[in-house]
């Protein structure tokens, strides 16, 4: 973390406390579903990329470590509970992705000149939500390969682990972008 | 979600036992050295002594087996993955074959699947244990002690337990607000049913006003702390100190003991 300065420590508590609340977000996300066409919706992702619209890049992505370490930690904030053991499961590359989507979400979107642009919100949280999955699904092809000896073609899975998902992450980038910038305006973050 | 109401407490089960008493640390360290231990055993008698090893300390931890055996089911599929994986794929003494699909399941497969299995189970049962007999304040005071060493690389090791402490206490409130805010939605004739569209449009004047709300409760949050002059880890005491007791050297020397025996072994 940088070094403090001056008038610069209260914006740095607030992006702490802040990111301390998307951590419980994230949490709660994962147990929200909504019936979507294909798939169900879960609104984590939502709240991973929304943390990188609205914080900055190294809190948007410890708030998403400060999530996986209380879910390896044993408490049940992952979709089927939680533990070490978690690890073990050949789909937590996409846990695994949330920081590294979070960051660079928060990265592209301050890159514009118009920060607060909707159509930049929306590109920055597309291209995060699209990151998470082609991670978790080359996780996955690596997991079934070598944990488990059993070797599937990556494209089937990218296909299978991507394509299904991508009406819902439209809308969700669509919805971070929205909630984000009016949350933005309002507040000041 | 009623089950994430008490997340605060997470799986923590509140008895006094020995296991309970240890100092958080030393079940972190224990486990890792346990799982270590297990990691490199592909030995069944090794196993079963791990088995035996386990039932053990959940007796000594009071803790009702149910309670432990619970985490085990949402890796039943794995399970079942794992020893279909070595049962038709591992070369060896023939014991049966499939008839139509030409698949012949052997004595080294079974065996295999077996082993690899219960490694995987006893992995679980001991990471529930430590979750079981230890409070997530505790863990997460153990955890920003334990990564203390880590701020040399510039990890902001006291950022991201503050976060973990934030949001155990964000969690139940959130829930509460949803829950509010959704009789409210109700009591002016919202319905959470329908189509799929219906439902959608009912999720928004759901989610905003909640979002509202938190960002309001986050900034009073961040200011409170600002005048009571936070200034992040640096030289800050806790209230409660850890500490070390024989029994936690006891319990140290006995796991790096089992680590190492099965490592040589």
């Amino acid at each position: 973390m940088r070094d403090r300065q001056k008038g610069e420590s209260d914006i740095l508590t607030k992006n702490l406390v802040l990111a301390g609340l998307f951590t419980a977000l994230t949490a709660i996300g994962a147990f929200i579903k909504i019936p979507f066409p294909l798939v169900p919706l879960t609104l984590q992702t939502l709240f991973t990329v929304l943390s990188g619209v609205l914080l900055l890049p190294e809190y948007a992505a410890l708030s998403q470590v400060a999530y996986l370490i209380l879910g390896l930690a044993g408490l049940p904030v992952f979709a089927n509970g939680g533990g070490i053991g978690y690890v073990l499961q050949p789909t937590f590359g996409y846990l695994l992705s949330l920081p590294l989507a979070a960051f660079v979400v928060a990265r592209l979107r301050m890159h514009g000149k118009n920060s607060l642009s909707l159509s930049g919100l929306f590109g920055s949280a597309l291209f995060g939500l699209i990151l998470i999955l082609v991670f978790g699904d080359v996780w996955l092809y690596f997991a079934l390969k070598f944990g488990m000896g059993k070797t599937v073609s990556l494209f089937h899975i990218i296909l299978v682990g991507t394509v299904v998902f991508l009406p819902g992450a439209l809308l969700k980038a669509f919805l971070a972008a929205f909630v984000g910038r009016s949350i933005q305006r309002r507040f000041n973050t | 979600m009623a089950f994430l109401n008490d997340i605060s407490l997470g799986q923590f089960y509140p008895v006094d036992s020995f296991v309970h008493r240890l100092d958080p640390r030393t079940k972190l360290i224990a486990i890792m050295l346990i799982m270590t231990g297990l990691l490199v055993s592909f030995k069944t008698t090794v196993l079963s002594g791990f088995l035996v090893f386990s039932v053990f300390v959940v007796l000594l931890s009071r803790i009702p087996m149910k309670f432990v055996f619970r985490n085990l089911r949402p890796f039943l599929w794995l399970f079942l993955i794992t020893i279909g994986v070595h049962l038709f794929w591992t070369s060896g003494q023939v014991l049966a074959t499939l008839p139509i699909v030409n698949a012949s399941i052997t004595r080294e497969g079974l065996l295999m699947g077996f082993i690899y299995s219960l490694r995987l189970a006893l992995l679980v049962i001991f990471a529930a244990l430590l979750t079981l007999s230890t409070s997530p304040i505790e863990l997460t005071d153990a955890l920003e002690k334990m990564l203390a060493p880590l701020k040399r690389f510039r990890v902001p090791t006291h950022e991201i337990v503050m976060m973990l402490t934030l949001s155990l206490r964000f969690i139940p409130t959130l829930l509460e607000e949803a829950e509010r805010l959704k009789n409210a939605q109700i009591s002016r004739g919202a319905t959470f049913d329908g189509s799929v569209m219906r439902r959608m449009r009912s999720i928004i004047p759901l989610v905003l006003p909640l979002f509202v709300s938190a960002f309001r409760r986050a900034d009073e949050l961040a200011l409170a702390m600002d005048s009571r002059c936070y200034a992040g880890g640096e030289g800050r005491t806790s209230f409660k100190r850890l500490k070390f007791t024989v029994p936690d050297y006891f319990v140290l020397v006995l796991s790096t003991g089992l680590c190492t025996a099965t490592i040589l072994i």
